[in-house]
């Protein structure tokens, strides 16, 4: 649909990233008018972008999340590489955030069509049902809807992104309820080598996390992954399961930050499946919600820039759209920042609050003898057991994730350790050569392994996102202020994350190589009760507009729609109570699934009886969707 | 001037690859310019000669073993570290680059223990699920394969492992 034949749209959707692709694709599958604003740069063709990617991924000197991808000055993405570690444990941090402390935020996502979910990792766990209650802990917020409200958006995500899992071994193993029958899209991605050598030391095997807690059963278990496996001919009743793209996963090792057979789902997959309903413009950064003065929201403002070689944006244009309905999807830091900007949606005064993401504790060490490092996803199996359980109301529960990259995570790739022996290895501490050089490093780097705990944080509101006059980007918009911390809470489960650590290693008989001093390369370097830890963040930025059950105390209800503004959605991570222990980009696509249906109802009330536009909107749809929002 | 072939003669020496692996990965030519570039003729020239009798240079010689390090870390990663002391290019001193996307993918640590430069092969759905060659046990090496083994590699099995031989019988 061409932007210049509409004068108003039925939907703005703010951000092309994973929640708003979505969103796009169920409204345009309905026959609305959705105009979808990306502010960072889209790839002139999807597969000429991702060879440029790659290529430009294998060039850069320092490989992480955002390095395949044209980043904006115009619209700046936080980098992982803006934050450093001093010698006095302190942090420094010199990116677009605007970082508080006392600890750093330290996560970054990405301004670009297809957005985080371009560079994600691409594992799909469910929450547990415990998850939705997590504040009866304690700690934390309840959610106003319970497992059994998403579970029918869980099934319609997982063939919405492609997810490969064993259904058994979810339900046996994690504690997950199905329905029965159901299986997953594809059968579930091999395990690793590594994998397969825990499990032989740690199934059955029992740790405690802490002195006079119950010890907790090992089972090493196959993590749900959003990249194409071998589609399971018993899906959906037997009528099997056809990938909407991308080939088989080939293990090329980078689905982080880009998969070069494009067997991970990105949201431009999602894109390729929109109707011509929807219309997209990138390098369109909105500047504020229009608001009414009755409360409704009017469109939005945006401005569109050029940027060529030059280090800044130019031609600059601004724009106003007008909508029935917007909703925000721009990431859950951008979601706030725009909701502070607009003045909008913050009677609760929680606008920004309850920043949360998923701090992750990194132990590192050799096997025994070699695993096959550096091979396949970069995690294929996972420990479940602290993920729930009476433990919870002590400290936080966390997901204990296998690394198959070696090192990488926690001290780069193995070009550090060459680095390392060719400094100070050999007999003499000047440096190792030749043969030894091969041979030492033959033996280490194909062993190397990591854990990753990652771990639950509480919605806190002292967590949060400002915005501040005195901190403008180059197009004068408002770099996001962050103020974060780890609570007791997270720390006591930073601190048990370590004692199962030490307790895995020694039934591993592996050697522990894990350190943490601070320096440049340890930001997140913190001390508690006399130990040194120190964390790295997975990228799951949460809790900004928080959901709740009452305009009091949360921004969006649980249909993600704002308490002050019927026809403002804020969607994404942003809208979740609490972000679990599961990686949750599975969770906020049923959270949008289930959204688009609501707003579709919305746009229904507000429009009948006018006719449906598109092909596959029909009357049977219309009285389906009705009948369900009223049981 | 410091030839390809001299180059490669003082980097068998560094890395602990021989000249036929050297030559496979096509860098050779350019991680010499590179090197020219970076650290001059003189410097190289010298690293040549000092390296004669193979290995890194006397380590009284701060210098020109910084530089060994440097040609080595390029053949291991594809990555020009950069050097304390400014090149005679007028190139800002110690500024690391990746030389290509290809000197990545042929970065020798990947090969030091059997595996590739991450996004660079595909390597074949659930290959990630095969066990790789035990590289501390013998047990695991074919006859077959080692029969095929002449003199120079037989004798290069004295200082490497048993493991690469069966995958340079393998090549």
């Amino acid at each position: 649909m061409s932007v210049r034949d509409v004068r108003r749209w039925d939907v703005i959707v703010v951000g092309a990233g994973f929640a708003g692709s979505l969103v796009a694709r169920r409204l345009g599958q309905q026959g609305w008018r959705v105009l979808v604003l990306e502010a960072g740069h889209g790839a002139p063709d999807v597969d000429r972008g991702q060879l440029d990617a790659v290529e430009a991924h294998h060039a850069a000197l320092a490989k992480v999340p955002n390095s395949p991808y044209r980043t904006s000055i115009a619209a700046p993405s936080p980098d992982v590489t803006d934050l450093s570690g001093s010698a006095d444990g302190t942090f420094n941090a010199d990116g677009y955030l605007v970082q508080r402390g006392p600890l750093p935020y330290a996560s970054g996502y990405l301004r670009a069509n297809g957005g985080t979910g371009l560079t994600w990792t691409g594992l799909t766990p469910r929450m547990h049902p415990e998850d939705f209650s997590a504040g009866d802990f304690g700690h934390g917020r309840n959610w106003p809807i319970g497992y059994g409200d998403l579970e029918p958006y869980y099934e319609q995500a997982e063939r919405e992104i492609g997810v490969a899992a064993d259904v058994d071994e979810q339900r046996e193993a994690v504690g997950l309820p199905f329905r029965d029958g159901y299986r997953f899209p594809m059968h579930a991605i091999p395990r690793s080598t590594l994998d397969q050598a825990m499990a032989e030391a740690l199934d059955g095997r029992t740790v405690r996390d802490s002195a006079g807690a119950a010890p907790t059963r090992l089972r090493v278990t196959g993590t749900p992954h959003a990249r194409n496996g071998l589609p399971n001919p018993a899906y959906d009743g037997g009528a099997g399961y056809r990938s909407s793209g991308g080939g088989l996963c080939e293990g090329r090792a980078t689905c982080v930050p880009i998969c070069p057979s494009q067997a991970k789902y990105t949201p431009l997959r999602t894109q390729a499946r929109w109707s011509s309903s929807v219309a997209l413009i990138t390098r369109a950064v909105v500047t504020r919600v229009r608001l009414a003065a009755n409360g409704q929201a009017t469109g939005v403002e945006y401005r569109t820039y050029d940027e060529g070689t030059s280090a800044t944006p130019h031609d600059l244009t601004t724009h106003t759209a007008d909508a029935d309905l917007v909703v925000l999807a721009a990431h859950a830091i951008e979601n706030a920042k725009l909701l502070l900007v607009s003045g909008a949606a913050n009677s609760s005064d929680q606008v920004g609050r309850n920043l949360m993401d998923h701090p992750v504790l990194l132990t590192w060490g050799l096997m025994l003898r070699q695993i096959g490092a550096y091979r396949g996803p970069g995690s294929t199996s996972g420990l479940e057991g602290f993920r729930f359980g009476p433990a919870r109301a002590r400290r936080a529960p966390f997901r204990v994730e296998i690394g198959n990259w070696g090192w990488t995570w926690a001290l780069g790739p193995p070009e550090g350790r060459v680095a390392e022996l060719l400094r100070s290895g050999g007999p003499d501490g000047r440096g190792l050569f030749g043969p030894e050089l091969r041979r030492t490093l033959g033996d280490r780097i194909g062993r190397e392994f990591a854990f990753q705990f990652e771990m639950e944080q509480e919605a806190d509101p002292a967590n949060r996102v400002t915005i501040d006059p005195r901190h403008l980007d180059a197009l004068g918009n408002p770099r996001p202020v962050i103020h974060y911390d780890l609570s007791e809470y997270v720390k006591r489960g930073i601190a048990a994350a370590k004692t199962v650590s030490d307790q895995l290693f020694a039934l591993l008989g592996a050697e522990d190589h894990t350190r943490f001093e601070p320096g440049p390369a340890w930001p997140g370097w913190f001390e508690h009760d006399g130990h040194p830890y120190a964390y790295r963040a997975a990228g799951h930025g949460a809790g900004t507009h928080i959901m709740g059950g009452t305009p009091a105390d949360s921004v969006v209800d649980q249909w993600q729609r704002c308490w002050d503004h019927p026809n403002l959605y804020a969607v994404g991570c942003g809208s979740m109570p609490g972000v679990a222990t599961s990686n949750p980009s599975l969770t906020m696509a049923a959270l949008a699934l289930r959204s688009s249906d609501r707003i579709h109802h919305d746009l229904l009330a507000h429009r009948r009886p006018v006719q449906l536009r598109g092909a596959t909107a029909t009357t049977t749809t219309t009285t389906t969707l009705q009948g369900s929002d009223h049981p | 001037m410091v030839t390809v072939d001299q180059f490669v003669a003082l980097s068998v020496g560094l890395t602990g690859f021989d000249a036929d692996e050297l030559h496979q990965t096509g860098m050779a030519g350019t991680y010499r310019s590179v090197v020219l570039t970076q650290a001059g003729d003189e410097q190289l020239s010298r690293l040549v000669r000092s390296g004669v009798g193979g290995g890194p240079p006397d380590p009284g010689d701060e210098p020109l073993r910084e530089l060994a390090r440097s040609v080595t870390h390029l053949w291991y990663t594809g990555t020009w570290p950069g050097l304390p002391t400014p090149a005679p290019t007028g190139k800002p001193a110690g500024e690391p680059f990746v030389v290509s996307s290809r000197a990545y993918a042929e970065g020798l640590v990947w090969r030091a223990f059997g595996a590739h430069a991450p996004g660079t092969v595909a390597q074949g759905y659930g290959s990630w699920a095969v066990a790789p060659p035990d590289r501390h046990s013998t047990t695991d090496i074919d006859t077959t394969d080692t029969t095929d083994i002449d003199a120079t590699d037989a004798e290069a099995a004295t200082t490497t492992d048993a493991t690469d031989i069966k995958s340079a019988v393998a090549r």
